[in-house]
């Protein structure tokens, strides 16, 4: 009887009170900042005063910008290798750790430390191991007689967008490899058992069994650690900052040196709006490839 | 046919441990590298024969960074953006996901996905409006303006996760509370966000962390070191002339030390945190 006197609200109104604060705020924070960011997109700003344009900008970008297409396929290579060999080594590192019988907790704390560096310090201590002329890994490298004369690896006329990605690749293996594990641990053991028995090896029986019932989480451990690669500036702007030369420029530098080295902000908005389309469809082609039932 | 099961089954352990151990090195060497490097001395620092263990080991490079740049400036700077941007998800998103969780209304699920859908923005496409915006508000340069950013990039994140975690609570306790007398918000707060903590402390720490460790927008957001933060400070020392590698070591260690807290005592948490947030993600 009490309480029923004390709601005024519906339970949906309350429901609805409840979340208003956090809508407003991200309608301020978020829905006003896409708004504004697709405006500007059809703008030219060049001598301070904007001017709209229409779809000029995305024209220029889409059919008169090499410079687009160059870093847009940086940016596909940068996902690709770095989560492709940070979703292979995180595979591995898990089903060993779903091996093990002895120093779980302790395997699984060290297996999970890179994932506590934050993705600059990780950029920096790499581009200190990677150093030319007083790197470990050069040092490590001539003492073990596989170089002769120390290699600038961030310099490399090729390959660096190969390097800069696996240094991605090193901060993104242990979320992976946390996924895969939580996926692991819910396959019953009595069906490897069962597959033993039926005289399955090691190999038949991660085809049978562990990779169909893993393939939820390898598909979402793999679409969000893609997802975040695409969209990371710390470590390409403080390792290689876009060099040598172009050759490791991203969709992501691109953005940054249009918006705040050139001030050409229209052009940044587009190229901003297009990132943002690439994001979409990069989730959209997951979620086809995810069937619906696997997600809850 | 038990022995050969049985020895199949030792085989394949060796070989996890091998790998785990070739996998440990790679995965702690550059932090340990990088922890000597900033014991070392600069004559020990800049020798072509890098040593392993420090000869000399010294905290001076802490001692330096600390007196000849803003570093207290910016580690103050990095707890204050951490510890409001975690403290307003907590605030909004709390009660958002319990509202999401327990109530009917038109638009829940469609308002669910628009929270969803703001996290899948790469962050750098919203930077130029974010950028004329806090110079309209007059927030450029402040730790305000860090902390909303911060809000923005993780109460989406803060909230679909905990939907899940209130989901877990069956329904019944609180309804039972509001027959005891409990008003709706009470029984939130009494009943059902102390048994949501874990999930809600498991999203704090990933909250805490990746405030921590955000770079984008405090470069262009907080230039000076009136709001700069500590991972955007330690990258300032390979924008000099002349690479002091061992102070930028110092710091880098410096900005480490709460994650590796976490890591070391809150594993669990951060292991729920990220596998719920992505189960459903």
């Amino acid at each position: 009887m009490k309480t029923n006197k004390k709601q005024i609200l519906k339970d949906g109104q309350f429901g609805f009170l409840l979340i208003l604060p956090s809508l407003l705020l991200l309608a301020m924070i978020v829905i006003f900042p896409v708004i504004h960011v697709c405006i500007l997109s059809f703008m030219n700003d060049a001598g301070g005063k904007f001017v709209w344009i229409g779809f000029r900008n995305y024209k220029s970008i889409l059919f008169d910008d090499p410079k687009f297409w160059a870093y847009f396929l940086n940016s596909i290579k940068y996902v690709v290798f770095g989560i492709g060999s940070a979703f292979i080594v995180g595979l591995i590192v898990a089903l060993s750790l779903n091996t093990i019988t002895r120093f779980k907790g302790i395997s699984r704390t060290i297996a999970l430390w890179a994932w506590a560096v934050p993705p600059v310090i990780a950029s920096l201590m790499w581009k200190w191991l990677l150093n030319d002329t007083n790197g470990a890994l050069n040092y490590l490298l001539m003492q073990a007689g596989i170089l002769k004369n120390p290699v600038p690896w961030l310099s490399l006329p090729t390959g660096t967008m190969l390097i800069l990605s696996q240094v991605h690749a090193w901060t993104s293996i242990p979320f992976i490899m946390v996924i895969l594990l939580a996926g692991l641990q819910t396959i019953p053991a009595d069906l490897y058992e069962v597959a033993s028995i039926d005289g399955a090896g090691s190999l038949q029986k991660f085809k049978i069994i562990t990779f169909p019932l893993l393939r939820p989480s390898i598909l979402t451990s793999v679409m969000i650690s893609a997802i975040f690669a695409f969209r990371t500036f710390d470590i390409v702007f403080t390792l290689t900052g876009g060099g040598p030369g172009e050759s490791t420029e991203m969709l992501v530098t691109y953005v940054y040196n249009m918006a705040f080295v050139f001030v050409r902000l229209g052009y940044a908005a587009a190229l901003s709006v297009l990132m943002v389309i690439i994001s979409m469809l990069m989730v959209f082609l997951f979620v086809t490839i995810i069937p619906t039932k696997d997600l809850s | 046919m038990k022995i050969r099961l049985n020895r199949a089954k030792t085989r394949s352990k060796a070989a996890a441990v091998i790998v785990l151990i070739v996998y440990f090195v790679f995965n702690l060497f550059p932090i340990y590298w990088i922890f000597v490097t900033s014991l070392k001395t600069d004559a020990e620092v800049y020798t072509p024969q890098p040593t392993f263990i420090p000869k000399h080991p010294t905290l001076e490079n802490y001692k330096t960074i600390y007196t000849t740049r803003p570093y207290m400036r910016y580690t103050t700077n990095t707890i204050l953006i951490a510890i409001g941007s975690t403290m307003s998800c907590i605030a909004f998103g709390a009660i958002a996901a319990y509202g999401f969780s327990r109530f009917k209304f038109a638009g829940n699920k469609g308002l669910r996905y628009i929270f969803l859908a703001s996290r899948v923005f790469p962050p750098i496409s919203l930077i130029i409006p974010i950028f004329m915006m806090i110079g309209w508000l007059k927030l450029y340069d402040t730790i305000i303006a860090q902390i909303i950013v911060n809000t923005y990039m993780w109460l989406p994140f803060f909230i679909w996760i905990n939907i899940s975690f209130f989901d877990t609570i069956p329904k019944e306790i609180d309804q039972a509370a509001q027959i005891d007398g409990c008003t709706r918000m009470q029984s939130f707060f009494r009943i059902a966000f102390p048994l949501a903590l874990p999930g809600i402390a498991a999203s704090s720490i990933i909250t805490f962390l990746g405030t921590w460790n955000e770079f984008l927008y405090n470069l262009i957001l907080g230039p000076t070191p009136r709001a700069k933060n500590l991972s955007v400070g330690a990258s300032d020392f390979i924008a000099d002339m002349f690479v002091s590698w061992n102070q930028m070591a110092a710091g880098a260690i410096i900005a480490c030390i709460p994650a590796f807290i976490f890591v070391i005592f809150f594993q669990r948490y951060i292991v729920t945190g990220l596998t719920s947030g992505s189960v459903k993600g």
